[in-house]
């Protein structure tokens, strides 16, 4: 009797220590789970991959537009409140807009850093696991927090007001994503100082990981590519000694593309000379195509903006269609007639703008190098009219005179790029429009609440920690 | 030839006579009385597992003789009298036996792991249906047949719109308290968990639906248990929450003698409940009615499509398609049962067929089962229990959908040469503007899927088996040990091929022929090891249980399909066009592991409290919700027991309460489990790589819902013969599962969370009566009457889901309707009219108009038995009822368009009725081709639920005794069955459509069977 006691509660027992074991750990096939997903190298490559596609889909449909028609270089060809990009135009944005820039600027910004930070999040383990490949997974966390950076940068131009706007930067900025967030993390918005040394520590991050090296293939992200991107950011800071060093870093390793093949860098698959970091739409959604397509624009450029070039400008190519109607070609590729084989490629950092970020930057340090600065101004200019450098006269007699011939040269070479509203919004420069305007905005004076979007309803909703931005 | 036949009879007796009374002859006497001290007439009396036998007189008296055996068992039968068994000893020469009714109040309630309870002692709410119940009810499956007999268990079709013959029944046990895990039931058969589908009861890997619960054959079922409360289902724990469906087959019985053989032979024919049906406009009503429609649309009436042509001739056709889609069914059983035990061993062996081909022509289903459930006692402390059981279904498939009745009947069902089956009609296109000459079209006829019926194939073929093992060591009087093995395995599998005759088999009209195959098995097991224990000592009675339970479930589907043969008779993928060639499988898998224990106490039969608990770990279950604890603890009190408490009227008194927790685990994607998800595909590719990106976030502490039941009961038992039994409730669920927002910091798509609350409560009656108990005329009733309240109690943020039609929101019941209210249609013009949000009259249509108003949640319902023997006769009914609640009939909104869509579907025969000229006050608004919005959900096609069915009726004569036991039977039976003789709802009208027209996707099947039940 005690025997049978005894070996029962001794198979209770032993039952009992299942359930520390396997047994409730079921390996569930075909359900692309994240965790499972990234269980193997391939996985992290993959995802690697959608993390470049999700960042094109965000410039293709949002960023570029939003940062164009915000700003005076377009003119909306349809008028109506169905038209792409209405509310941006008129400055008539509510935090209600959610299916437009509003709510998607913020929604499709964090979806890349939510990428990366998966990725980020999964290749400790995978380090471990494939210990000869660690060399490609450090590269990938490099691209990571490139782009993480990136997306905090792009986020915190639309959603807060400039770096400047306080004089220490204290006020709203955006929430932080610096690692996976857990659906129960309380989410707030930081400062705009927080954010841009968020991005700075990660772009530092990667460089660290990636060096100095420039891209063999432009279409990923390079060393290069982290210094341009810091130039660009301590530019936007207002740190113009850091912002002259890392573009001084980067223009040596590169050559400006020659006009004579100046309108092919946008179209067709090579990159070109002067290319840092450019995302391609290979086999992609070709939003900006359509949007600018001269055969039916939704926006194009305004007359006033066409008059700014001269006719030998090479850049004008780039703002009139065959048809000499003007409109925007830096998204038309007619290099194949399959859609999907076409290159919507879109510039994230090139060259020029290197150029332009150390004008500026000699033009507003503390002790002004005005040589400097026109040095490089004249370098784009003269490449632009395919003239001499030595030709190009820049009036450079005080830093004002300068900074104006900067801010109309970087208008004009960075047009549709993703630019010029923030330029302005970092400049503190009004948004004048030409009175015969078809938006219900002619002039926005700096300061004023809409120099940066609304949060949207949704975002309200769903977090309570969440704040508006003033005025909405 | 009477004399003559008169002549056999004293011949037989007297054949059969001398061989009884050559005996040593011993002679029993005594008389047989029921629970009142009536005398009974007609008991029959026999010694167990010989012929010998005899009835009681009108007195009640009986005499039978023993010859000279000893050591007899004698049986007393009698129709709704408990069988009684008494072993008579060897002196005894008096024997007088008092019979109790069947509706005892002492039967025992099976609950699961080998516990067992006394209806008097039963803490929690559980309800028990027994073969006896079930008798003489529709054997199609298991889940419906018992409809309207278990309080607060409501059962209906999971859609109220034709999609399938073999619908998939939602059952839902005190209201629903999920929005995205299941709101079924867990089944359990003989102990093993069986797989009954998804949340909505879908059979993955299936392109049709065949509901598990059709592979077992009621013929098998010694009881159906429904657990309820906390006490009952806690121990269940995270698929307790639904309630728990236990199913106990029939077992040999240690000790029952000798082998009974039982046959059942039944016989029936069916056919469509024509006032059920849903009433379309024929052919000259159609085309007055689409030439009205066609001219208020403002179209030329000279290019009316439907003008008579080579291929078509509209005018002569008048086709009746319901009457082509419905026809006779007929369904047969044939069943027996051979069940027998001693000392050390019990038999029970059964097998049956059943066919049923069903009135909605092209559905046939075939069901083999055989059953093998014995028990051996192994000296005298072991006992070994194997059971196995196997089921072989043949489903031939076909499922109309709204085209039985919307198919214009001006269409015929064949071409001008009368039989082969149309497949294009010609119409009026246009006119040719410079000739002036019409232009024909012709046009798809995708809706004709008569010709699908006849020549495509859709059979699904299921081999289904249950295997069970346990075996039990009493280790001390009261204390068993015991381990239990239980697998069930389905396998099926599912040929679908479209014919190159068929539009579905043609590509551009090319015929190809498309073929299907389909295969997927479901295993689940579950290893179950306990220690009972249960003894009385003096007045305390001590009852525990520890356990660990193992169990496991999952299923491999795989697929194929392919197109292009060269005729219709090859139809195997290999022999396809090689490029059409595709397939795909899925698989999965849950795990659980469990820890249980219940301890019970009762002292004096006055006093009982109970408390149990389970440990449950899920592989279902998120990184860090993967263990969950369950708990419940319950009360009764027996008045009736106590000293103080002396009625001559009141029999029974008791009171009974409960406490406790209960989960849900079934849900049934990743998500819900907290996984994050990644998506990989060509829609992320970049530069020409493939890519994936994350589609849901992962939010690994989701937890799992949680439903804190309360139930309190009261049972009380008049005159010892009217029982009533109440039980309140009062469920809350906590942690409701759903998809919401979050911040877009976190992920761009909704995600799924613990969102809300929700509570449910209600009250459940069943009252069993015997209204007259005469020796020879015997009335009782049984009747049950459930409310639910079901609510959404909080909800995050406070913000309402909407589903479109129906929404959830705060304060509502779960299922509310969100609706524009119909303002009914203006006199003046006929333009339809709305009520907009503020109750003002509109014109305009607007979804922004709704307003949450009514529920599809009956305010009660249940059914009533009634139960009448006269002598040898007995005559049973049961009436369903469900009052209150509505219902946005799917045929309401699909057969009433107001003409917009006439020229391609028929219409409600109630649109006849609608506005012509102005000052016509008309139910429906003025019809045109141009949609004036009128069809859009609205609170005008809100119909009021409330209906009564006359569900079953059976008239069973049995023979008498002396004549069923001449044909060696100890008994015989003939039974005239009724299923869905009838039914009512307020609103019907003859020749109209109401809700009795759409309550279901086609119309009611009513079948008239016959059944011949033996007993040798």
């Amino acid at each position: 009797m005690k025997r049978i006691l005894f070996s029962l509660s001794a198979l209770l027992v032993s039952l009992s220590t299942l359930s520390g074991c396997s047994f409730l750990e079921v390996e569930e096939l075909g359900k692309s789970d994240t965790d499972t997903f990234f269980t193997e190298l391939s996985g992290l490559r993959t995802a690697r991959i959608g993390l470049y596609s999700v960042t094109y889909d965000f410039y293709d449909q949002y960023l570029c537009k939003y940062a164009e028609v915000a700003g005076d270089n377009l003119q909306s060809v349809v008028v109506g409140s169905g038209s792409e990009m209405y509310d941006v135009y008129n400055f008539t944005s509510t935090p209600d807009l959610e299916t437009t820039s509003v709510g998607y600027i913020w929604k499709r910004g964090y979806t890349i850093i939510t990428n990366a930070n998966t990725i980020l999040y999964y290749t400790d383990d995978l380090k471990t696991a494939y210990p000869n490949d660690v060399d490609e997974i450090r590269h990938i966390e490099a691209e990571a927090y490139f782009l993480r950076a990136l997306a905090h940068f792009d986020l915190v131009r639309c959603y807060a007001q400039p770096y400047g706007y306080t004089e220490d930067a204290s006020h709203l900025g955006i929430p932080i994503a610096d690692h996976l967030l857990g659906t129960d993390e309380l989410i707030a918005r930081s400062s705009v100082k927080k954010v841009y040394e968020q991005i700075v520590k990660d772009l530092n991050t990667a460089h660290d990981i990636l060096g100095d090296a420039a891209p063999s293939d432009a279409h990923y992200v390079s060393g290069m590519a982290c210094n341009a991107l810091l130039a660009r950011v301590y530019l936007y800071m207002g740190n113009y000694i850091l912002a002259e060093e890392y573009a001084d870093k980067v223009i040596p390793q590169l050559t400006l593309t020659p006009n004579g093949s100046y309108a092919a860098m946008f179209t067709g698959e090579k990159t070109g000379e002067e290319a840092i970091f450019r995302l391609t739409g290979y086999y992609a959604g070709h939003s900006l195509k359509t949007f600018y397509n001269y055969e039916s624009a939704a926006y194009v450029p305004t007359s006033d903006f066409e008059s700014l070039f001269e006719s030998s400008d090479v850049r004008l190519q780039l703002i009139q269609a065959p048809d000499q109607s003007r409109a925007c070609m830096k998204y038309y590729d007619l290099s194949s007639s399959v859609p999907d084989e076409q290159f919507y490629n879109i510039t994230v950092l090139r060259g020029s703008e290197m150029y332009l970020i150390r004008a500026e930057a000699r033009c507003n340090k503390a002790t002004p190098d005005l040589d400097g600065a026109a040095d490089d101004l004249r370098k784009i200019r003269a490449r632009a009219r395919n003239v001499p450098e030595s030709s190009i006269v820049i009036l450079n007699a005080n830093a004002d005179e300068l900074m104006k011939e900067i801010k109309l040269e970087r208008r004009k070479e960075l047009f549709a790029e993703g630019h010029r509203f923030f330029d302005l919004a970092r400049w503190g420069d009004d948004i004048v429009r030409p009175d015969d305007t078809n938006s219900a905005m002619k002039h926005l004076k700096y300061p004023d609440y809409r120099y940066a979007l609304p949060i949207s309803r949704v975002e309200m909703d769903a977090n309570s920690a969440m704040v508006q931005n003033e005025g909405y | 030839m009477k004399r003559f036949l008169h002549i056999c009879l004293v011949l037989l007796c007297v054949w059969a006579a001398p061989s009884v009374q050559a005996q040593n002859d011993r002679l029993l006497k005594g008389r047989v009385v029921d629970e009142q001290g009536v005398p009974l007439i007609g008991v029959s009396v026999f010694v167990k597992g010989t012929s010998l036998g005899t009835t009681t007189d009108t007195e009640g008296y009986y005499t039978l003789s023993l010859g000279d055996r000893t050591h007899v068992v004698v049986t007393f039968s009698y129709v709704g009298m408990k069988t009684r068994n008494m072993t008579v000893a060897d002196s005894m020469e008096m024997l007088n036996v008092r019979m109790q009714s069947d509706t005892d109040i002492d039967a025992v309630i099976v609950q699961g792991y080998g516990r067992v309870q006394k209806r008097e002692d039963l803490v929690g709410s559980a309800f028990q249906v027994n073969a006896k119940d079930l008798e003489f009810k529709p054997v199609t499956r298991l889940d419906n047949i018992l409809d309207g007999m278990v309080p607060g268990m409501a059962i209906q079709p999971n859609s109220d719109g034709p999609t399938s013959v073999r619908s998939r029944y939602d059952i839902r046990i005190r209201g629903e308290a999920s929005l995205s895990a299941s709101n079924e039931p867990l089944w359990i058969v003989d102990g093993v968990p069986i797989y009954t589908g998804t949340g909505t009861n879908t059979i993955p890997g299936f392109d049709s639906t065949v509901s598990p619960l059709s592979f077992i054959s009621p013929e098998d079922v010694e009881s159906i248990t429904v657990l309820k409360d906390a006490s009952e289902v806690s121990i269940y724990g995270a698929d307790g929450a639904n309630g728990v469906i236990l199913v106990t087959t029939k077992s040999g019985k240690l000790n029952s003698g000798p082998t009974t053989v039982k046959a059942t032979l039944r016989y029936g024919v069916s056919a469509i409940d024509q006032s059920t049906r849903f009433k379309t406009l024929n052919a000259a009503q159609y085309m007055a009615y689409a030439r009205e429609a066609w001219t208020n649309g403002g179209n030329d009436p000279e290019l009316f499509p439907y003008q008579d042509n080579e291929m078509n001739s509209y005018s002569t056709t008048d086709t009746d398609w319901t009457d082509l889609y419905f026809g006779l069914g007929q369904n047969f059983l044939a069943s027996v049962s051979l069940s027998g035990g001693n000392e050390y061993s019990a038999n029970y062996l059964s097998a049956s067929y059943y066919r049923e081909q069903s009135t909605v022509k092209g559905n046939t289903q075939q069901r083999v089962t055989a059953r093998l459930n014995n028990v051996y006692k192994l000296g005298r402390r072991f006992t070994v229990r194997p059971q196995l059981s196997a089921s072989y279904n043949i489903n031939d498939i076909f499922s109309p959908s709204h085209e039985y009745y919307e198919i214009l009947p001006i269409f015929s069902l064949y071409d001008n040469d009368g039989y082969t089956y149309r497949l294009y009609n010609r119409y009026v296109s246009g006119r040719n503007q410079q000739t002036g000459e019409l232009i024909w079209d012709e046009s798809k006829f995708w809706d004709n899927s008569i010709a699908e019926r006849e020549l495509n194939d859709h059979t699904q073929k299921t081999f289904s088996t249950d295997g069970n093992i346990s075996l039990q060591y009493e280790i001390l009087e009261g204390l068993t040990a015991t381990a239990q093995f239980g697998v069930s395995y389905q396998h099926g599998y599912e040929t679908e091929y479209e014919s190159r005759q068929t539009l579905g088999g043609m590509v551009d009209g090319v015929p190809k022929g498309y073929s299907k195959r389909n295969s997927a098995n479901f295993l689940s097991w579950s290893n179950i090891e306990r220690l009972n224990f249960n003894r009385t000592f003096g007045k305390h009675a001590v009852s525990a249980l520890v356990g660990i339970e193992l169990s496991s479930k999952g299923y491999n589907t795989l697929s194929a399909y392919a197109s292009g043969f060269v005729n219709d008779h090859i139809q195997e993928i290999g022999y396809a066009e090689e490029a059409t060639r595709k397939g795909y499988s899925s698989t999965k898998t849950t795990r659980k592991l469990s820890f249980l224990g219940q301890a019970g106490y009762t002292y004096d039969s006055r006093y009982s409290v109970q408390f149990s608990m389970r440990r449950e770990g899920n592989s279902s279950f998120g990184k860090y919700a993967r263990w969950e604890n369950y708990f419940s603890i319950g009360g009764a009190w027996n008045i009736h027991h106590e000293e103080f408490f002396r009625s001559q009227i009141i029999n029974l008194l008791k009171l009974k309460a409960s406490f406790g927790t209960s989960g849900n685990s079934r849900v049934d994607s990743a998500q819900m489990r907290g996984l994050g998800i990644f998506s990989y595909g060509d829609s992320y590719s970049y530069n020409g790589e493939i890519g994936g990106v994350v589609s849901t976030p992962a939010n690994p502490g989701i937890s799992w819902e949680t439903t804190y039941m309360t139930n309190v009961g009261l049972d009380i038992r008049l005159w010892d013969r009217l029982s009533i039994a109440a039980e309140f409730y009062y469920n809350y669920t906590t942690n409701l599962l759903s998809k919401i927002y979050t911040s877009r910091v976190i992920g761009d798509e909704r995600i799924y969370a613990n969102i809300g609350e929700v509570s449910n409560r209600g009250y459940e009656f069943t009252i069993n009566s015997t209204n007259i108990a005469h020796r020879n005329f015997r009335w009782t009733t049984d009747l049950n009457l459930s409310h639910n309240r079901n609510r959404v109690e909080k909800l995050a943020n406070g913000t309402s889901i909407s589903y479109g039609t129906t929404i959830t929101a705060e304060g509502h019941d779960i299922n509310s309707f969100n609706l524009v209210r119909w303002a009914g249609v203006d006199p003046s013009t006929g333009a339809p009219m709305w009520y907009d949000k503020n109750g003002n009259l509109t014109y305009t249509y607007s979804s922004n108009d709704r307003v949450i108003d009514k529920t599809s949640s009956p305010t009660v319902f249940g059914g009533m038995t009634n139960t009448f023997r006269l002598y040898n006769f007995s005559l049973s009914f049961l009436i369903n009822y469900s009052i209150g609640g509505y219902a946005l009939c799917t045929l309401g909104t699909n057969g009433v368009t107001d003409g917009y869509d006439i020229i391609d579907q028929n219409v409600s025969i109630n649109s006849l009725d609608h506005w012509k000229q102005p000052g016509d006050v008309s139910a429906n608004p003025r019809i045109s081709t141009v949609s004036s919005k009128s069809g859009m959900s609205s609170t005008r096609f809100l119909y009021n639920k409330t209906n009564i069915r006359l569900q079953n009726l059976s008239l069973t004569y049995e023979l008498p005794k002396r004549i069923s036991r001449k044909m060696s039977m100890s008994s015989m039976r003939v039974s005239f069955i009724a299923d869905n003789l009838y039914l009512w709802t307020p609103d019907q009208k003859r020749n109209q459509n109401s809700y009795k027209t759409m309550m279901y996707g086609y119309p009611l099947q009513r079948t008239f069977s016959l059944s011949l039940d033996m007993t040798f």
